[in-house]
């Protein structure tokens, strides 16, 4: 999986560079040399998850992100986990898992000073989670039965379209949003339990799902901005 | 400068984003208000996307909508003509449990099956003959929301022994639901 998701965000990259343009092409050719040189290294935290975890019984997560910037195109990882529990009309739900994603953001903000980003992007995303059903009902002879099901081991993947915005706050500290959409969802291994809410994605009804992350990054530049 | 900034930005956008700036923090709405020169539709759109996203999340809820059926929908049918045909039954019924018919003449039978299994036995005795057969099929939990519950479909409905032969039994539609008018055909 990990060589396959490489390949993938290598392949992205290719096709990205395609669609690059340059609103100062008299200075192409001079400030080419070292132009696509990784700019900076940034590592962040989603702030909703955490504060989520705290304030809901019925969500437990945390979300970590990080970015390489060339140039205007920043190379993105998140990884997270994720564990729901919703109390069913006749019954109770839980689903807990890992997930991640991958993808590229185009940032429309190049030439800021301060290296704030107006960005759009991609995202692939994977899910490897268990979940489970405890709950009863009233057979045809209006006696009541009890069932468990779940499934063990199953995985996700889907893909999301993402924008965003990021500012510099102070030194080295940037915060800022990101919006996804989230589709094209693929549930794999399902059994006796079909998967109601997939880790890093949300509930599996919805054909499309909204997400909304606030992050804080530290950036660690690896060139002097010229 | 920067009341000047935020002034300009305030008299250009529309009242959606204008609320939208006022939960952002100042360095945000400075940094939008410089930057607004670029291409102020533009950010519009960027800002809000994911308002109308969770907008448009927050009033979903999954559709309560109950489809679910543990009945087996059975047409009887003639073996020559290949008609819907009148047979009578002494008793329908599960060996040790339920009784579903008795002394019954029909066209058609709806037996449940046990939900809480993957497959059901019935006994169908006529006056001259006494047949049996086990249903077989598998057991899927659908949650449709937190406020309608989880409930249990079968599907992949299947005939496992039985002692009519294969040539009087037809699986039509192998998932039961309560939309699903026939599942299985029985020629006699």
């Amino acid at each position: 999986m990990l060589q396959a998701t490489w390949s993938f965000i290598f392949s992205i990259i290719a096709l990205c560079s395609a669609f690059a343009q340059e609103s100062n092409n008299s200075l192409l050719a001079d400030s080419a040399k070292g132009k696509f040189f990784p700019g900076g290294v940034s590592v962040g935290v989603d702030a909703i998850s955490l504060i989520r975890s705290r304030t809901s019984d019925k969500f437990s997560g945390w979300e970590v992100n990080a970015d390489v910037d060339f140039h205007r195109y920043h190379v993105v990882a998140d990884f997270g986990t994720w564990a729901t529990n919703y109390e069913l009309k006749n019954g109770y739900y839980q689903s807990d898992g890992n997930y991640f994603r991958v993808g590229v953001d185009v940032n429309f903000l190049l030439k800021d000073p301060d290296s704030n980003m107006l960005f759009l992007g991609f995202r692939h995303g994977r899910s490897s989670f268990t979940d489970n059903v405890n709950y009863s009902f009233l057979d045809a002879q209006l006696d009541p039965v009890n069932l468990e099901a779940g499934n063990s081991g199953i995985s996700a993947n889907w893909m999301e379209g993402t924008a965003g915005l990021r500012v510099k706050v102070w030194k080295f500290i940037w915060m800022g949003y990101t919006g996804r959409m989230k589709f094209r969802l693929r549930v794999k291994g399902e059994g006796p339990l079909k998967a109601y809410d997939v880790p890093g994605y949300g509930l599996t009804y919805k054909t499309t799902w909204w997400g909304f992350n606030y992050q804080v990054f530290v950036k660690i530049p690896l060139k002097k901005r010229q | 400068m920067v009341k000047k900034y935020i002034c300009e930005l305030k008299a250009k956008l529309s009242a959606v984003g204008y609320s939208l700036l006022a939960v952002v923090p100042l360095k945000v709405q400075i940094f939008i208000a410089k930057t607004a020169e670029v291409n102020l539709r533009f950010h519009k759109a960027i800002f809000l996307l994911p308002v109308l996203g969770l907008l448009s999340s927050c009033f979903d809820q999954g559709d309560c909508l109950i489809t679910n059926s543990n009945l087996v929908q059975i047409s009887l049918k003639d073996f020559t003509t290949k008609a819907s045909a009148q047979i009578l039954f002494d008793s329908v019924y599960v060996p040790g449990d339920t009784l579903v018919y008795t002394a019954a003449t029909t066209s058609s039978l709806v037996l449940p099956v046990d939900q809480s299994k993957t497959e059901t036995m019935y006994v169908l005795k006529q006056a001259t003959r006494r047949d049996t057969i086990v249903f077989t099929y598998s057991n899927q939990t659908l949650i449709l929301s937190p406020d309608c519950g989880a409930f249990v479909y079968q599907r992949d409905l299947w005939y496992g022994r039985s002692t009519l032969p294969a040539e009087q039994i037809r699986i039509v539609n192998g998932q039961l639901a309560r939309s699903v008018t026939s599942n299985v055909e029985l020629y006699f």
